[in-house]
């Protein structure tokens, strides 16, 4: 199995004038799950941005297995998965298209989902609605398809942002299965969220952000 | 994967008609407008009007093309793969 570790020290992010954090430091290796929590606003979303390398660090750096993630050698992104609050998902393209160009794009696995759609389609309960137009589902709906993702994904590191927003209990059940799954199989996972779901893993750590602070 | 994007681009143009339709539209609406303006002057009109053809085609590209990655950034897509 290959292992992975990720190293945050001293993150610190502006935005124009605005501190979004400052000094953020953890670590977290394979098995593992960070969740990131703390009040709208404290910069969850940047600091999970930045971790993909999307948002700039002002101080600080970010490394995967000892690889700053800005340096080019480092193909971090072939082993991340990143779902953000809006879902990646192409409004006029049906859940079946839609999971099919992702797939495409995602070079762990060799086509996994379009050789056997429905099996993947079935865990969130999604197949019902296979060849409808994303822009007709539900929030919910849209959730569980950009989620469908990680079914097919062979990819090590899964980083969410609110992934159990808009979930029915069931879902959410299904959801930290998945979780569960992953991590045993040495996956790591970056999560922000508001419901505390801690007490059904054995190695969590916690992020607690403080509010943003704004220089007027 | 380039035939997935193609295949991608051209059901988001064929189920979304005012990418195409808003373009024409203009391209027309331009077209018909200059020899109002102009006047009746035939020669003169003769003269220019391959040219304003060529100009608003290049318009017309220019307006539409935001079209191609908009909605892949404003939905995420060109975030996440």
């Amino acid at each position: 199995m290959k292992n992975i570790d990720i190293l945050v020290d001293n993150a610190t992010c502006l935005r124009g004038d605005n501190l979004i954090f400052d000094n953020i430091s953890f670590n977290l290796s394979n098995g593992e799950i960070l969740f990131i929590m703390g009040p709208n606003g404290c910069g969850k979303t940047t600091l999970i941005r930045s971790l993909c390398g999307i948002q700039h660090l002002e101080n600080g750096c970010i490394k995967i297995n000892n690889v700053n993630i800005n340096n080019p050698e480092c193909n971090f992104l072939e082993n991340l998965v990143y779902i953000g609050h809006n879902d990646s998902l192409s409004e006029n393209l049906t859940i079946y298209e839609n999971l099919e160009y992702l797939n495409k794009f995602d070079l762990s696995n060799k086509d996994k989902f379009i050789s056997n759609p429905n099996k993947f389609l079935k865990f969130f309960d999604i197949s019902k609605y296979k060849n409808y137009l994303v822009s007709e589902l539900s929030q919910g709906n849209k959730k569980k398809v950009a989620l469908s993702r990680l079914l097919f994904t062979n990819k090590k590191i899964w980083v969410l942002d609110e992934p159990l927003s808009f979930l029915d209990e069931d879902s959410k059940n299904n959801l930290i299965k998945l979780f569960l799954d992953h991590i045993t199989n040495g996956g790591l996972i970056v999560t922000s969220t508001h419901i505390d779901f801690s007490n059904y893993f054995e190695k969590s750590k916690y992020l607690n952000m403080k509010g943003i602070n704004i220089n007027e | 994967m380039n035939s997935i994007i193609f295949k991608k681009e051209i059901y988001t143009y064929f189920r979304n008609l005012n990418y195409i339709f808003l373009p024409l539209i203009f391209f027309f609406l331009v077209i018909s407008i200059f020899p109002l303006v102009i006047g009746p002057n035939k020669s003169l009109i003769a003269k220019i009007i391959p040219g304003i053809i060529w100009i608003t085609i290049i318009f017309t590209s220019l307006l539409s093309s935001s079209n191609f990655f908009k909605d892949d950034y404003n939905n995420g897509i060109s975030k996440c793969i």
